[in-house]
């Protein structure tokens, strides 16, 4: 179903978005706040980062595996 | 650590770009579909109707001048109930994200970008509306306040040029044919103008909260002001019944309007360029309310991991409608239902607090957190 939009398929859209922006919060996010010691915003940021990466590696799989 | 920075023209200006929208291409149509010739009156009440939920909203934030919606709605109805509040109204702004940024990608492929996916146009807004709402309060405003001119001379001069093509008995009568359509009309225009929420986290970081009311009544007026202009300009040259068969009329009202001597003879070129600015605003605004409330509801001290988190979430909402006609449909609906969550339940969140005697400590020139 969420591939199959009246135009095309998005979930190519979706899983690159969720790598993105998994990638540039564990790079740029995690960094800038171990740099201020904002510890409790960094451990946040580690598991949002690292959810994303894993939420699209899982799409990304079952896009390989079900197409 | 700063000092409050931003100033009454500051807020009235982020209340006047973060209205001014998307929605004013679709405006007209909304009108007339409810009041036929009578769609200016509509219009009128829709904003009386958004003045009195945003007087309410401001006098609510005025009471807790040190504190952001989410904190104060847990000092007046306990944690547990506010967070519920707050988790809905959290939602319902990352809607309103998605289906702004989608209102934009439909309008772009069918007028500028044919060849272009709107899954592409989407993602392009979304993303750089989540750049920008990585910076702090202070630059929010800023932002606003740079582009608020901007916005608002074009779309006035374009909406004054349209009038040599008017056509006053258009208008005529003025209270419309079908009076009882009208309650449903003035709540779609008033859900317009739901935007306004922003000021709650605006009020904290300004220099006087005891002048926000001032912000908001000229902030509100200068828009709703603006939009009673356009649809009476678009109702007064197409007439009610020709507008019922346009999507988008503030558009094509661009498209019959021509600079003074044929200097340009169609100005939809220039009026889209205005409008993809306007749409950045509102977007940029509920964006950074819906990871700032978030960050506020986590006891974060910033919002900025969330800016590339809610990225897919909010584009998979985004392409959820099938189609424009089951968007708009879904607009009206989403409209209507978020009065509740920015109207109704800041009413009585203040007649609670005014009941329970609650209130925050008076400002006196107290340091606030940027990133807040």
């Amino acid at each position: 179903m969420i591939s199959e939009s009246y135009t095309m398929s998005y979930l190519n859209y979706v899983i690159l978005l969720c790598l993105l922006s998994g990638i540039l919060i564990l790079v740029i996010d995690v960094r800038s706040f171990e740099i201020a010691g904002l510890n409790k915003e960094r451990k946040v940021s580690k598991f949002l980062g690292w959810f994303s990466i894993i939420i699209g590696s899982i799409l990304m799989m079952s896009e390989i595996i079900f197409q | 650590m700063e000092s409050r920075q931003i100033t009454v023209i500051q807020a009235a200006a982020i209340l006047v770009s973060t209205i001014i929208g998307v929605g004013v291409l679709a405006l007209p149509l909304f009108a007339v579909q409810a009041a036929d010739s009578g769609a200016p009156l509509v219009t009128m009440l829709g904003v009386l109707l958004a003045v009195i939920g945003l007087v309410l909203v401001t006098l609510l934030s005025m009471r807790f001048p040190n504190h952001t919606f989410i904190q104060y709605s847990e000092l007046i109805i306990g944690k547990s109930l506010a967070r519920i509040g707050s988790v809905l109204i959290i939602i319902f702004f990352s809607i309103l994200t998605s289906l702004t940024a989608r209102e934009f990608g439909e309008v772009v492929v069918t007028s500028v970008l044919r060849s272009t996916p709107v899954e592409v146009t989407v993602i392009v807004m979304l993303l750089l509306a989540a750049i920008s709402t990585r910076n702090n309060i202070i630059t929010f405003a800023y932002i606003h306040t740079f582009y608020f001119p901007l916005l608002l001379v074009p779309v006035l001069l374009i909406a004054a040029l349209s009038l040599k093509n008017a056509e006053v008995i258009n208008l005529l009568p003025v209270w419309g044919t079908d009076p009882k359509k009208m309650l449903k009309g003035m709540l779609t225009i008033a859900a317009l103008f739901q935007g306004t929420f922003v000021l709650t986290a605006v009020i904290p970081a300004m220099k006087k909260p005891s002048k926000a009311m001032k912000a908001s009544l000229w902030g509100i007026l200068i828009a709703g002001g603006l939009y009673v202009i356009i649809v009476a300009a678009a109702v007064s040259v197409f007439g009610s019944e020709e507008i019922k068969q346009l999507l988008w009329p503030t558009l094509e009202l661009a498209k019959a309007t021509s600079l003074p001597a044929n200097i340009l003879e169609r100005l939809d070129a220039a009026f889209l360029a205005v409008w993809v600015t306007a749409v950045f605003t509102t977007l940029f605004s509920s964006y950074y309310l819906t990871i700032y409330f978030i960050s506020h509801l986590f006891r974060l001290r910033e919002h900025k991991q969330f800016s590339y988190f809610l990225l897919p979430f909010v584009f998979v909402t985004a392409m959820l409608p099938q189609n424009i006609v089951q968007m708009y449909e879904i607009i009206e609906s989403v409209g209507r239902i978020g009065l509740y969550i920015t109207i109704v339940y800041p009413t009585l969140l203040l007649f609670i607090s005014i009941l329970r005697k609650k209130r925050g400590n008076p400002i006196a020139n107290q340091m606030v957190d940027p990133n807040r």
